[in-house]
């Protein structure tokens, strides 16, 4: 952490410095005022006669305060060299890097000034200054670790957000490709009823005269094309007779021994079911054989072959046949 | 002279505080008061200012103060504080290789802080825009949930126009086969009404879905929901109005299915010569 935070410090110029660099001038002013008092300071101290025992002692005033000016001197030849190796520095450093070193080093030459001077208000003063610049960099510490927090919540709102957005786009695609099929199942399984008349009034009027048979046929003619407008929307009859029965696709009302078919095999249909695509739109009502089915070997071909050339027919026999029943 | 009065107290004033606070100031007047002793020899009292075991102690503090701020700047910053008073005790000692020193850690310290700075605003900005981007998705999902919806409704819709399309042929077909067909026995006739009420069936169940049939016969010509093939003379109707229907429209509640095919009147006789 501190050895990032360094780096970053070689690369990020620091934007306090405007500033910080309007009040050490400041305080350079005052300084320079400050000055002045220590002459006017020795101009006074001539008045006093040396032979008294007080004065005496404002000898030792005297050299003390050349002591500090001597001290002052030392100082100042010195702050040519630093102000020197402050510009070194700059010209090594970024443009932006140049104030921060002349802010610290001016703020310590007054520093240096207000000791010499005993001027306690005014070393307070820069001491709080400089102590302000860490209480200022704890204080950001403290407010980065804070934002870091929330940094990480907003980052994981964001990832969760967009995850919920991928997530509603895939659910919404699937969703309409199953709702194409719905709509249309739902529709057609309305006109359902309207075919079963159909069949049942094929199955059910028995015409008997020319006049009887055309209007017959004029109005299946109608049936056929709606089986044909069903078909071309994808419905698909459900295979009865002759196959095995299926709970997915059959509905069994009846169970009948039979030597015709093998036991669990569809023997006759009773109601039309049809399915759209891979969605059962209604399931077909069969009779299913409870066998023993064919035990002739001579009998299998001609069931086989009659099956292959006419499986409607077939049917229709076996209809016309029950209807015949029922008609006596 | 009223100046000179009033810079004396305030010398004094200065004076009496560092010497009281300060023992460096103590050393200071032992050295004076060694120069006072021989003022003939300046230089001597420097000398003596070196040499004396008091002096050695303060060196030795030093120089253990400068190695602490090496050791410990190189994994943390030392407390300002510190800094300060190690700064304000090498000045009053005239080390410059510690002061020297503490000016570099204080200067890390401040670039430390513009460092911390530059940090801090890079954090805030990129959770700004942070908020406003979840806003913006937010948004974005919003809408993409109602967009959704409507678009759902419009398949829907568009479904069930498709589907009932397809089916309307069977209308035309049964219409055809009405007009077509005249029962003449009684048996006929039976047969004919076994398919009425298959017609009837279907014509409930498109009812039901929301068929409705254009109203077309007596009514203005709309070309929103008529489609005229031919214009003819009519005593019946005035000109303008539906006076056949050819072929029966649909609409699928707001939705207009198939329009209807119709004669439209020009009127009667007088009017059209007259026109």
């Amino acid at each position: 952490m501190a050895a990032l935070l360094r780096t970053a410090a070689a690369l990020v110029p620091p934007p306090s410095s405007p500033l910080s660099a309007r009040e050490p001038r400041g305080r350079c002013l005052r300084l320079a005022c400050s000055r002045r008092a220590p002459v006017r300071q020795l101009r006074a101290w001539p008045l006093p006669t040396p032979h008294v025992f007080g004065r005496s002692g404002g000898r030792f005033r005297r050299l003390s305060v050349t002591e500090a000016e001597e001290a002052a001197q030392t100082a100042a030849q010195e702050d040519p060299e630093t102000e020197v190796t402050g510009e070194s520095a700059a010209d090594d450093s970024a443009g932006s890097t140049d104030e921060t070193p002349s802010i610290i080093v001016t703020t310590l030459q007054s520093y240096r000034v207000a000791l010499i001077n005993d001027d306690d208000a005014k070393a307070a003063e820069i001491e709080s200054f400089l102590l302000s610049i860490e209480d200022e960099k704890n204080s950001l510490l403290n407010k980065i670790t804070a934002l870091d927090v929330e940094l990480a919540t907003q980052r994981e709102r964001i990832l969760r957000i967009s995850a919920d957005f991928d997530n509603f786009r895939k659910r919404t695609e699937n969703e309409k490709l199953n709702m194409m099929e719905n709509v249309q199942g739902e529709l057609i399984e309305s006109f359902l009823p309207v075919l079963d008349n159909f069949e049942r009034a094929k199955m059910q009027i028995k015409v008997e005269t020319e006049g009887e048979e055309k209007i017959n046929n004029s109005y299946q003619s109608i049936n056929k094309q709606f089986i044909e407008i069903l078909n071309s929307l994808g419905v698909e009859d459900v295979e009865t007779v002759g196959k095995p029965f299926d709970p997915m696709l059959h509905e069994a009302i009846m169970r009948e021994e039979s030597s015709e078919y093998e036991e669990g095999i569809i023997l006759q249909e009773f109601r039309k079911g049809f399915k759209l695509g891979e969605r059962l739109l209604r399931p077909a009502m069969v009779k299913v054989s409870a066998g023993p089915g064919p035990e002739n070997s001579g009998d299998d071909d001609p069931t086989v072959v009659e099956d292959s050339v006419a499986p409607q027919k077939v049917e229709d026999v076996e209809e016309d046949g029950f209807d015949d029943g029922d008609a006596e | 002279m009223a100046a000179t009065f009033c810079a004396g107290p305030a010398a004094s004033a200065a004076v009496n505080p560092s010497s009281a606070g300060c023992r460096p100031q103590n050393l200071t007047r032992a050295a004076v008061l060694s120069a006072c002793w021989r003022p003939s020899r300046p230089t001597p009292a420097f000398v003596s200012l070196r040499r004396p075991n008091a002096e050695l102690r303060p060196l030795r503090v030093a120089a253990g103060s400068g190695v602490d701020p090496k050791v410990v700047n190189g994994e943390d910053f030392p407390p300002m504080k510190d800094l300060i008073q190690l700064y304000r005790t090498a000045f009053l000692e005239g080390n410059e290789e510690v002061l020297g020193v503490v000016e570099k850690a204080i200067t890390a310290v401040e670039k430390e802080k513009s460092t911390i700075a530059s940090q801090f605003e890079s954090i805030t900005t990129e959770i700004t825009s942070g908020k406003e981007k979840f806003i913006r998705l937010n948004a974005d999902l919003e809408n993409f949930r109602k967009q959704t919806e409507k678009d759902r409704a419009k398949l829907t819709s568009n479904i069930r126009v498709e589907v009932v399309q397809s089916l309307l042929p069977l209308v035309d077909s049964f219409e055809k086969t009405n007009l077509e067909n005249t029962p003449e026995t009684e048996k006929e006739q039976k047969i004919s009404a076994s398919y009425q009420g298959i017609y009837k069936q279907l014509v409930e169940t498109l009812r039901y879905l929301g068929v409705g049939v254009v109203e077309t016969v007596g009514k203005p010509f709309d070309p929103s929901v008529h489609e005229a093939i031919s214009r003819e003379a009519s005593m019946q109707f005035k000109a303008g109005i539906v006076m056949h229907e050819v072929r029966r429209g649909f609409h699928l509640k707001e939705r207009l299915l198939r329009p209807a095919t119709v004669k439209v009147s020009t009127g009667s006789g007088k009017q059209s010569a007259s026109s």
